[in-house]
């Protein structure tokens, strides 16, 4: 594994304890953080929130979801992780 | 009205208009796409008002379009982060605000989000997906709109095409 791999690695399992240690969203149910590049090719976090079932996604959900998302992102970049975190979510299936 | 609010709407009026029948996917990433432009046009406009206030609105039309996808991206990048790198942190005396953090890490997610629904075949769209950015993108213009008018929003505005200069006068 190159240094770069490495680090990736590591940046991922920081985020991932981060996310853990932060207040959750009732909804939310788990959550995955994968390493990818965005779309210019920086080296980014990609993390999927997976709701729980029968999760009622309304404009009121959205507008936690956000608030959620931000201060996620917030928690993470007020770190040494050097990859940007995008956020989604997704439905139970 | 503006560009970026007839874009707002226009995304809004693809996802919540209840006298059609379910958006097609190409209409989810219409909306995706629509929502990036809004904030982008936004935040582009404000720029060339504060850089050219009296000039006619062709000019600034003209100087709007000086303002480039993946530079704005770097720069967002810089403000969301805590302790910002030199120059950024002497030129704000310290930290972005919180809002200004959230408008540009908001900014990063839709650009990232619009180039997946423009470009990407393989890019997983629905409604829910296209209706979070819409109220994210909207989020974001309502608090830049709290905050264009401050010191840290003028650096923001001058980083999208000076960030050289600051460079240059560490």
């Amino acid at each position: 594994m190159s240094a770069e791999e490495q680090a990736g690695v590591q940046e991922k399992s920081q985020a991932e304890q981060l996310i853990l240690s932060l207040p959750a969203l009732p909804e939310v149910e788990d959550f995955q953080v994968r390493l990818s590049d965005d779309w210019i090719g920086d080296p980014s976090l990609y993390i999927t929130f997976r709701l729980r079932s029968g999760t009622l996604v309304d404009d009121a959900f959205l507008g936690r979801f956000n608030r959620y998302r931000l201060s996620v992102s917030k928690a993470i970049l007020d770190t040494d992780i050097s990859r940007f975190p995008y956020t989604d979510f997704e439905k139970a299936a | 009205m503006s560009l970026s609010e007839d874009l707002l709407d226009h995304s809004g009026e693809i996802l919540f208009s209840t006298h059609r029948e379910l958006p097609a996917n190409v209409e989810f990433r219409r909306s995706i796409s629509a929502s990036y432009y809004a904030l982008f046009h936004r935040l582009t406009a404000d720029a060339s008002e504060l850089l050219a206030p009296r000039v006619s609105s062709d000019v600034r039309h003209r100087i709007q379009r000086w303002f480039d996808h993946g530079e704005m991206k770097r720069i967002c990048a810089r403000f969301a982060k805590h302790a910002p790198e030199q120059p950024l942190r002497n030129l704000l005396g310290g930290n972005a605000s919180d809002e200004l953090r959230a408008v540009a890490t908001s900014f990063l997610l839709l650009q990232d989000a619009r180039h997946g629904a423009d470009y990407d075949l393989g890019y997983k769209v629905d409604l829910d997906k296209a209706r979070d950015l819409f109220i994210t993108a909207t989020t974001a213009i309502q608090a830049w709109k709290r905050i264009s008018s401050s010191a840290e929003a003028n650096i923001f505005i001058l980083s999208f095409v000076l960030w050289k200069n600051w460079e240059r006068d560490r």
